[in-house]
């Protein structure tokens, strides 16, 4: 069994692979781990969603919508420490 | 429709009577006198009062003119939305000056080319958005200034705190309500931006209408959810203050995140949503509504573009103590007819765009400018104490749209198609031209096939609107490269996303060996979209 911060550090990869390679409009600006998501208007306002069914799809984890809000999306890092939170969160 | 709302205030007479011959410059002194300690932006962080706005935008509004801004200069507001975004507008327009707002989420080229037909002489923004829109090379002639609500080290810019603190005064110019107001832009299908100019006389018009029709009050919360460069902001910046009502500022991103949205209407308790189908959708498949009631919002209206009756249904089910208003008009007239609805089971999959509000007079035309009888259809003009003066600097434009008949002086002829039905409600049903409505935006197709063809190794290029469920969600795009060049997505994309809105970039494109022509030898556009949706659709099913 993976440990969190093992499991954290492999979805960050991932993810940042992903919205560098499928999300973003501009590939020779990288997304790096703490880039405001929002400001940089790399990614558009479906960017989001179609992180959360990647997110549904790598993980099996389904971020439930009251989570989906703007302090949670704004960067990789945030995205990532929310799922690892729900990931530990008892069901 | 009702009469106008009792808002006497304190014994004051009510505010719809002394308005006659005021203008948007008046809006934020008059609210102060009724209401000085009321709230009136509940801003990102911070609350400010009408006392405090009036302050603010006196000693912005003369910092303007001691830095040489005349009245009718046109001045800028480039900035993600705050408490300041709002105090900017209200300042240029006490200062005789005319608004001109930029969309701080676009990229600088767009901004860059509006600013320099516009030809402003000062901006006001944030230090992201200035500095990637570079204003002073984007203009002709020299700036008088650029204000800044955060740090630009480097530029040679006012800060915004020392400004709206400074305690003095220049007389404030007597504004006439046929001054120009502001010009709001769309992108224009020549690539050239278009500017829609109002004046004070046409805004204030809208604002009367406005403040009447929803029956806004000093009672009400109004979410303030339009960006500034779109034209249902008008509501907010102007027809909130002609009510005292407060107005809670939502950013841009809110409106990409519906659970963020409810939750601060829920928190702020919000009375009054104005926003697109695209954010209702939104908000009742993510908004988390079912475990969040909002029981202060009593309304819900929208516009922009068509609003597909299931999900409405659905909205008005999650929101059972809300009516609902489908408000339409371009930003040429602000808004022109409406229509109510208060009971979810009456609601077709199509919505009537409805009727026309008191003042507005509208007719149903063929192509000789000739009325057609109910039932048929017909392209909509509409005669409004709220249309635009004209377009900026595009006077054979203004003449195409703005047409005059004896039994009135103006109508503007709208390039929507539409059909009355015999109660007198009227339908959309498409356009005489090629713009589209993706997420509430106004795009045109020709712009973005001329940006598609300017790129490295296209031919020819077609755009259509797509999406599922009856509503336009993105743009999706056929076109022709040269020969022996290879198909690059992402690279075409970028080259989009650094020309266009981030809307209007193409979600996916699809390569033809050559593009359908008509006997007339043109691009057969009809066709190429059929094929589009087609193809489109069938690539959604495949993945």
């Amino acid at each position: 069994m993976t440990t969190s911060t093992e499991g954290a550090a492999t979805l960050q990869r991932d993810l940042l692979a992903f919205v560098n390679g499928q999300l973003s409009l501009d590939s020779s600006v990288p997304i790096l781990g703490d880039t405001d998501l929002l400001l940089t208007g790399l990614i558009d306002s479906m960017g989001a969603f179609e992180i959360v069914a990647w997110i549904r799809h790598t993980t099996g984890v389904d971020i439930d919508p009251i989570h989906i809000v703007i302090e949670n999306f704004r960067t990789v890092e945030r995205i990532v420490a929310l799922v690892d939170r729900l990931r530990s969160e008892p069901h | 429709m009702g009469a106008y709302p009792k808002m006497s205030v304190d014994g004051r007479p009510s505010i719809m009577t002394t308005t006659r011959q005021q203008t948007l410059a008046t809006l934020v002194a008059r609210a102060t006198a009724l209401a000085p300690d009321a709230v009136a932006l509940v801003g990102l962080g911070s609350q400010v009062t009408w006392q405090a706005v009036e302050r603010h935008t006196a000693a912005l509004a003369s910092r303007l003119l001691s830095s040489g801004v005349r009245p009718g200069d046109r001045v800028a507001v480039a900035r993600l939305k705050g408490h300041e975004s709002f105090e900017a507008v209200h300042a240029i327009l006490r200062a005789g000056a005319t608004v001109v707002p930029i969309d701080p989420l676009a990229p600088p080229s767009i901004g860059r080319a509006v600013l320099a037909d516009a030809g402003v002489r000062a901006v006001i923004g944030d230090a992201r958005t200035v500095r990637a829109l570079d204003p002073w090379s984007a203009v002709a002639h020299p700036l008088a200034a650029v204000v800044v609500t955060d740090q630009l080290p480097g530029c040679a810019v006012l800060d915004w705190q020392t400004v709206v603190g400074d305690e003095s005064r220049e007389d404030l110019p007597a504004v006439d309500p046929g001054d120009i107001a502001y010009i709001i832009y769309t992108s224009g299908s020549t690539g050239r931006p278009k500017g829609i100019v109002h004046t004070h006389r046409s805004a204030m018009a809208y604002a009367e209408r406005a403040v009447a029709e929803y029956g806004l009050s000093t009672t009400d919360r109004l979410a303030g959810m339009s960006p500034l460069h779109v034209d249902m902001s008008t509501l907010e910046l102007y027809a909130a203050p002609l009510a005292c009502a407060t107005v809670v500022i939502m950013s841009e991103f809110h409106l990409q995140f519906p659970a963020s949205l409810t939750s601060r209407s829920a928190e702020c308790g919000v009375t009054v949503w104005y926003t697109v189908p695209f954010v209702l959708r939104g908000v009742v498949e993510h908004g988390a509504l079912d475990r969040r009631a909002l029981p202060t919002l009593r309304a819900v209206l929208y516009g922009g573009e068509q609003y597909a009756g299931a999900s409405l249904r659905q909205l008005m089910r999650l929101l059972p103590q809300v009516s609902v208003v489908n408000v339409y008009g371009p930003a040429e007239v602000n808004a022109c007819t409406h229509h109510h609805i208060t009971d979810p089971s009456v609601v077709g999959d199509h919505v009537p765009i409805g009727k026309p509000w008191d003042g507005a007079d509208v007719r149903v035309v063929d192509e000789r400018g000739e009325a057609v009888p109910p039932g048929m259809s017909g392209e909509l003009w509409v005669s409004t104490p709220t249309v635009m003066d004209r377009y900026w600097g595009l006077d054979d434009l203004t003449r195409q749209r703005l047409r005059s008949r004896a039994d009135r002086p103006s109508w503007y002829a709208t390039g929507d198609i539409v059909v009355q039905d015999v109660d007198g409600r009227l339908w959309f049903e498409g356009r005489r031209d090629h713009q589209v409505k993706v997420r509430g935006a106004r795009l045109e197709l020709e712009a973005i096939e001329r940006v598609l063809t300017d790129a490295p190794d296209v031919v020819h290029a077609v755009a259509a609107s797509a999406g599922s469920h009856g509503d336009a969600s993105h743009i999706v795009a056929a076109v022709v490269l040269r020969d022996g060049a290879t198909p690059d997505t992402p690279k075409l994309r970028r080259w989009c996303a650094d020309r266009l809105q981030v809307v209007a970039v193409p979600q996916r494109i699809l390569y033809l060996s050559t593009m359908p022509v008509m006997g007339s030898g043109k691009v057969d556009r009809a066709t190429v979209r059929a094929l589009l949706r087609d193809s489109m659709v069938e690539s959604e099913v495949q993945s």
